[in-house]
């Protein structure tokens, strides 16, 4: 299978601009209301774009830059001290001034330096280089390294007494964020920092990263753990005898085995009489999907100088040495990775994009309650100023007592101005009209602000009783009405009736009726004029009609004898209009106290959609891209499968295939150990039929420790 | 060693104790259920509920669990208390699926009690060992791997450093727990049962988990009100002192940070059988005080009820503002018209008294003004106190006898339909009362509250409140008669005089001789009568109209704090009481919270 370069750049080209198009669409997404899996999205979301920068997008720019292996576990299981008995030094060791593994290191050939100096992958972790000579040798020689200061490696008396705990005992205060952090879209804290540690002993396109503890008690030492074995090539899942069964550690490898990242066991520490463990732990391993994980066992037992016995450790190396050999199967690890990555990233942002979806949903069910209940208050307020509702009680009793005298006073001479003045004026109390007037202007008042209150405390019940809406609700007083609308509304509702009075004073002032208009005043007609637009719809039946039904009627005869029938109808449309828009402004208001908290949260309309566009087109990119690449592998990969049972030490556990590079499982026991051996044999356990069966798994690391002494 | 001998007095006192503070708890649940989140009112139950089941239970045994991570050595270190392999200690993981028991009682009584505690306990491997059988150091030496050493390490607790080891208490139970931390999810329902059942906690853990997140954070802080666990590192057998010291010394500084004070810290190794003696001594004085049991319970109950009692919203509020229920009857007052019918009555009653007591050639213009009671619809038409009395049923105050009254109509038709201004008014006057009076509870309870409230129509209940009032009512003075009375006289005075002036003139037109008139101090008498008659009329009048006006006044007080009045029943009943009984709700379930978690 041929496949030309331009078209393999192309092909990769497209995966890059798919990649960050995606970590774009992620930096802009947002799950603001605390929905049930809102946290999780959140989570989701960071994590994806952290994986993003620090490994898929470095990883699909560059497929040849050195594999990264990260060394994770759980605490105590000693993580530490295996990688530096894998290297043979003990290069994670902490400085003097601040004993801590807080910080990961991450140790490469010296080669391979400017992979990693720069921030080309974990951008938000900044770098601490190391000023240390390259090749300082295993077998003790600390002096170099300084002071032990920790506890970590000291402890010579007990066996396997890798004990981590004490010596990172004081990662809680943080340090000040790095100087280089974030500088991409990690979002998450990260106060921490990336030593770098050069070692000629690794082979070259080769780096191990000592990770934190998977079940740290520290909250941000676990995210940072996550958050590197979402990074890795390769992941070098170090346990012990005591620990195999956590349920912690198998969240994460079945993160793993989700996400199709390479996967190597070190069951550490293992206690002779312990050896049920290791097959214990195959059988489960392989009933989680992670049969191809090879698994390591590494015995409890005295550290020399701080380091596991070469030899406990040599199959380890000698994996390693093979994985990164010329024809080995590195390129495979990466590309499975890679690959399962993407595909894992794509599943993510399709679950994201349900996520967000489920926000626009609550969204809609946030605004819905708020909007039907300012809608309900609206039409309250419309059908108690049209019913006659509002023509009762004291607004009736202050009518009643402007036009009671009405036929009276139109029966007095007209002329006489003055004198029909004071003595209606006696009559009728100077003050009828304002009076009226103003009980008008209460009655409405109340009836808003009622209203107004009524939807605030629905619309604050509709939320509370929702979790995400209840998130929203940050202040008590959106229970009640707001504090200033008393106020405003007063305002509006002077503006309208002084709006009213314009409106029929102009209209008295043009036309020939105004000698009539004088007669009942200004205040009067405008008085009217409110009577007749509250009982505008007539909704006034039976035993109403005598009462309040008469009243409009009356009113709006007077004002029909003023104006004219068409005059009358036109004025109290328009004033109606204008009390109707000046109602919906103040009850808009309102309603924004609610709608604007929620429009603060902005959820994003289309995110779901965008996330399932990118989805697909991030599957399409990478399709493409391995069929331009998996010419490639299957070259190598094939010849690869071959000598799997020939000894060849091209053979570790790597089995080529072409999409997905699958590991030889089975159990690699120490190379020393001939007595667990034996009881590998003996053992009836199903899972170690598997590694029965392969007579070749346990020459292979015999003819690894046979390499050994040609390595160093 | 019978049983019965730790029935002490102190024993039921402390039992008594715990009783007091389940039935405050439960008193607080029943009075804040409705307003408390969901997850308090479960919690609550379900601690009201284990402290019941475990009250029921023999309370001469001491359950205590043995709870861990997987592979810190729980059934190891079981096994090295009971002196006997009663579990089965495995290196596969996880290894306890089902919890074991071990208890020491030797008589047959105690032993079926402990096994009815077990049965509650939902235990079902049971081993019995008496008290008189061999001390557990002994025969978990013959346990060991390897020989013991003689150091002991033991922090923070108060135990006899006998090297003799006095054997295991009558009454002690030893529960070895499934682990809490592996991926058999089982495992850690059970484990999570058990824990909040025992008595007495011993978290045992070992030097490479006992920083796990799980434990502290899903565990110990759950437990930090229990002053009395025991941390055990295990397996300390595989550090050197000095890790040992650091090892112990880190768990103590993360029990501290899980908010756990008191907790004894204890280094034991089952593989040497150090810290096994101390261990057990530890146990078995706990069993012998017979506390633990009370202990627990009452820690349990104590977060339940500060739970509660934090929701409650702390200070209990006291009584309601006076000035509080005054405004809201103001306001209602208002709102019901109260202060139009008051004007209505003053402007009638100034309106009567004048048509009544005025100067009757102009106080007939008065006749023209329209009644402002009558526009209310509130006058009927005149009636005697008698009939009103019995109408109303209701006794009227005295000095009425010559009393107008006017009663408010049955049926008021301008306020048969609701009157929408009216209702807001009233509506909003209850809820500025309601938020003012209910704002330092929680806002489910205020909620609550508003609700309740809320489904009252209180614009009807005011309205016919004011319909029904008997106490609208002018009262018709015998002065305005009397005044009355002069007037017409002054009238027909003035008439005397006019016409007497009147035919004087005529006469003197007419040139017809006239006896002159008689004199009165030296004016004429058809003059002095005219002038008397008019300034008399104008003048009272006048005097009448001052006392119409200080009338009107008292009629339109009284009225007013009649309606008010009837309008406070109104409140009282509808907004006042409810929200006191809403907040006595509140104070009792807070102040029994608090008895709870004293």
């Amino acid at each position: 299978m041929r496949v030309s370069a331009h078209s393999h750049t192309l092909s990769d080209d497209r995966l890059t601009r798919a990649v960050k198009d995606t970590a774009e669409l992620l930096s802009r997404a947002s799950f603001p209301l605390r929905t049930l899996d809102a946290q999780a999205a959140e989570a989701e979301r960071s994590g994806a774009l952290n994986q993003i920068a620090d490994y898929i997008l470095p990883r699909v720019e560059n497929a040849t830059a050195p594999l990264v292996a990260v060394v994770g576990g759980s605490t105590g299981a000693g993580k530490s001290t295996l990688i530096n008995s894998v290297l043979g030094q003990r290069v994670t060791l902490p400085g003097a001034l601040r004993p801590t593994t807080r910080s990961p290191v991450l140790v490469h050939n010296p080669n391979d330096a400017q992979w990693f100096v720069s921030a080309r992958i974990l951008p938000g972790l900044s770098r601490e280089l190391e000023d240390r000579a390259p090749g300082e040798k295993v077998h003790g020689e600390p002096a170099t390294v300084g002071p032990v200061t920790s506890g970590l490696f000291t402890d010579q008396g007990s066996p396997g007494g890798a004990l981590e705990v004490p010596g990172r005992a004081d990662p809680h205060e943080p340090l000040p964020a790095a100087p280089r952090a974030a500088s991409r879209q990690s979002t998450g804290h990260q106060p921490y920092e990336l030593r770098l540690v050069s070692s000629d002993v690794l082979p070259q396109g080769l780096a191990l990263i000592d990770s934190p503890d998977v079940d740290s008690i520290v909250d941000e030492n676990r995210a940072l753990a996550v958050q590197l074995l979402a990074a890795a090539d390769l992941w070098i899942f170090v346990t012990t005898a005591a620990r195999y069964a956590d349920a912690v550690p198998w969240g994460a490898l079945a993160d793993a085995a989700a996400r199709q990242t390479q996967l190597a066991i070190v069951v550490d520490r293992v206690d002779p009489d312990a050896f049920a463990v290791v097959s214990h732990l195959r059988s489960m391993l392989d009933s989680h999907g992670l049969s191809s994980a090879p698994l390591f066992v590494v015995e409890e037992q005295e550290l020399v100088d701080g380091l596991i016995p070469a030899a406990s450790v040599e199959h380890v190396r000698a994996w390693l040495r093979d994985l990164m050999q010329e024809g080995g199967q590195r390129d495979h690890v990466i590309a499975a990775t890679r690959n399962g990555a993407i595909a894992s990233l794509s599943r993510t942002l399709e679950d994201l994009a349900v996520k967000a979806e489920s926000q626009e949903r609550m969204d809609a069910t946030l605004r819905r309650p708020v909007e039907d209940a300012y809608a309900r208050a609206r039409n309250a307020v419309s059908a108690a100023t049209e019913d006659g509702s509002m023509l009762r009680g004291e607004v009736l009793a202050r009518w009643q007592d402007y036009i009671g005298t009405g036929e009276f006073m139109r029966s007095i001479e007209r002329g006489i101005s003055k004198f029909r003045d004071k003595v209606t004026g006696y009559l009728r109390g100077k003050q009828a009209a304002p009076a009226a007037q103003r009980a008008v202007g209460e009655s409405l008042h109340a009836v808003v602000l009622e209203q107004c209150d009524l939807a605030a405390e629905q619309s604050f019940m509709a939320w509370r009783s929702n979790e995400a809406g209840a998130d929203l609700l940050d202040d008590a007083s959106l229970m009640r009405a707001s504090s200033g609308l008393s106020q405003d509304l007063a305002a509006e509702i002077r503006d309208w009736q002084s709006t009213i009075l314009s409106m029929v004073s102009d209209q008295g002032a043009e036309k020939r009726t105004k000698a009539r208009a004088l007669a009942l005043g200004t205040n009067g007609l405008g008085l009217t004029l409110m009577v007749v637009v509250f009982a505008s719809t007539s909704g006034i039946t039976g035993a109403e009609a005598g009462i309040a039904g008469g009243t409009a009627l009356a009113a709006q005869r007077v004002l029909e004898g003023v104006f004219g029938e068409d005059a009358v109808r036109g004025l109290a449309n328009e004033a109606r209009k204008d009390l109707d828009e000046r109602v919906a402004r103040v009850m808009e208001k309102e309603r924004a106290r609610f709608l604007d908290r929620l429009d603060a949260a902005s959820v994003s309309k289309d995110l779901g959609a965008s996330l399932r566009a990118s989805s697909r087109e991030l599957g399409a990119a990478s399709e493409s891209s391995k069929r331009a690449g998996g010419g490639a592998h299957a070259d190598s990969g094939s010849s690869a499968h071959g000598p799997v049972h020939s000894g060849a030490h091209t053979q570790v556990g790597f089995g080529g295939a072409t999409q997905a590079v699958n590991y030889e499982g089975g159990i690699h026991l120490p190379p020393a150990n001939t007595e667990w051996s034996e009881q590998l044999s003996a053992s009836s356990d199903d899972s170690l039929g598997a590694a029965q069966a392969k007579p070749a798994k346990r020459s292979w690391w015999r003819f690894g420790s046979s390499r050994k002494d040609s390595t160093r | 060693m019978s049983v019965r001998t730790y029935e002490s007095r102190e024993f039921r006192r402390r039992n008594q104790d715990v009783k007091l503070r389940l039935e405050a708890l439960h008193e607080a649940l029943d009075l804040g259920r409705s307003w408390l989140t969901p997850e308090t009112v479960s919690a609550s139950e379900k601690w009201l509920a284990i402290a019941r089941g475990r009250l029921e239970q023999s309370l001469d045994h001491t359950i205590v669990a043995l709870a861990g991570p997987t592979g810190a050595g729980k059934s190891s270190l079981i096994n090295a208390i009971a002196g006997a392999q009663v579990a089965t200690a495995s290196v596969k993981r996880p290894t306890t699926s089902q919890a074991l028991a071990v208890v020491w009682d030797s008589t047959a009584e105690g032993r079926e009690s402990a096994a009815r505690l077990l049965d509650w306990l939902e235990i079902p491997g049971r081993h019995y060992r008496s008290e008189h059988d061999e001390p557990a150091e002994a025969s978990a030496k013959r346990l060991l791997f390897r020989k013991g050493q003689s150091e002991t390490h033991v922090h923070g607790a108060q135990i006899p450093t006998k090297q003799q080891r006095k054997p295991m208490e009558s009454g002690l139970i030893v529960v070895d727990l499934p682990d809490f931390d592996s991926i058999v999810a089982e495992h850690r329902v059970r484990a999570d049962h058990l824990t909040e059942r025992a008595d007495l906690l011993v978290w045992v853990t070992d030097p490479q988990k006992y920083a796990d997140a799980v434990m502290h954070n899903e565990y110990l802080k759950k437990f930090s009100n229990h002053t009395n666990m025991v941390v055990v590192l295990n397996q300390v057998d595989r550090l050197t002192p000095a890790e040992r010291e650091q090892c112990l010394s880190d768990i103590r500084r993360l029990l501290a940070k899980d908010g756990i004070t008191g907790a004894t810290t204890l280094a034991v190794s089952t593989k040497t059988g150090e810290g096994i003696s101390e261990l057990s001594s530890l146990l078995s004085i706990a069993a012998a005080r017979r506390a633990a049991q009370s202990a627990s319970l009452v820690a349990d109950l104590k977060a339940a009820a500060t739970r509660i009692a934090d929701e409650c919203g702390g200070k209990a509020s006291g009584r309601l503002a006076d000035s509080a229920v005054e405004e809201l009857t103001h306001s209602l007052a208002h709102a019901a018209g109260v202060d139009a019918i008051t004007e209505a009555v003053y402007q009638s009653s100034l309106r009567r008294s004048h048509i009544a007591t005025g100067w009757p050639p102009t106080a007939w213009i008065a006749k023209f003004r329209k009644d402002p009671l009558r526009t209310l619809g509130l006058a009927e038409g005149w009636l005697s106190p008698r009939r009103t009395k019995n109408a109303a049923g209701a006794p009227l105050g005295a000095g009425t006898n010559s009393a107008d009254l006017i009663r408010p109509a049955t049926a008021r038709s301008s306020m048969t339909r609701q009157d929408s201004g009216l209702e807001a008014k009233a509506k909003t006057a209850v809820r500025n009362f309601v938020a003012s009076q209910t704002s330092t509870g929680p806002i489910d309870w205020q909620m609550g509250v508003r609700q309740e409230i809320g489904e009252v129509n209180l614009a009807d209940q005011l309205d016919s409140a004011i319909a029904n009032s008997p106490s609208i009512r002018l009262t018709r003075p015998t002065w305005w008669n009397v005044v009355g009375f002069v007037h017409k006289f002054l009238l027909v005075v003035l008439a005397v005089g006019l016409l007497w002036l009147g035919f004087l003139a005529g006469a003197a037109y007419l040139q017809l001789d006239v006896p002159a008139s008689p004199s009165l101090m030296g004016f004429p008498v058809p003059t002095v009568l005219t002038f008397v008659g008019l300034v008399g009329g104008i003048v009272l009048g006048l005097l009448a109209r001052i006392l119409s006006l200080l009338h009107a006044r008292r009629a339109a007080r009284r009225t007013y704090d009649s309606l008010t009045g009837h309008v406070g029943e109104v409140a009282d009943r509808f907004v006042i009481s409810p929200v006191k009984a809403a907040r006595a709700q509140l104070e009792g379930c807070l102040s029994a919270a608090l008895i709870a978690a004293r």
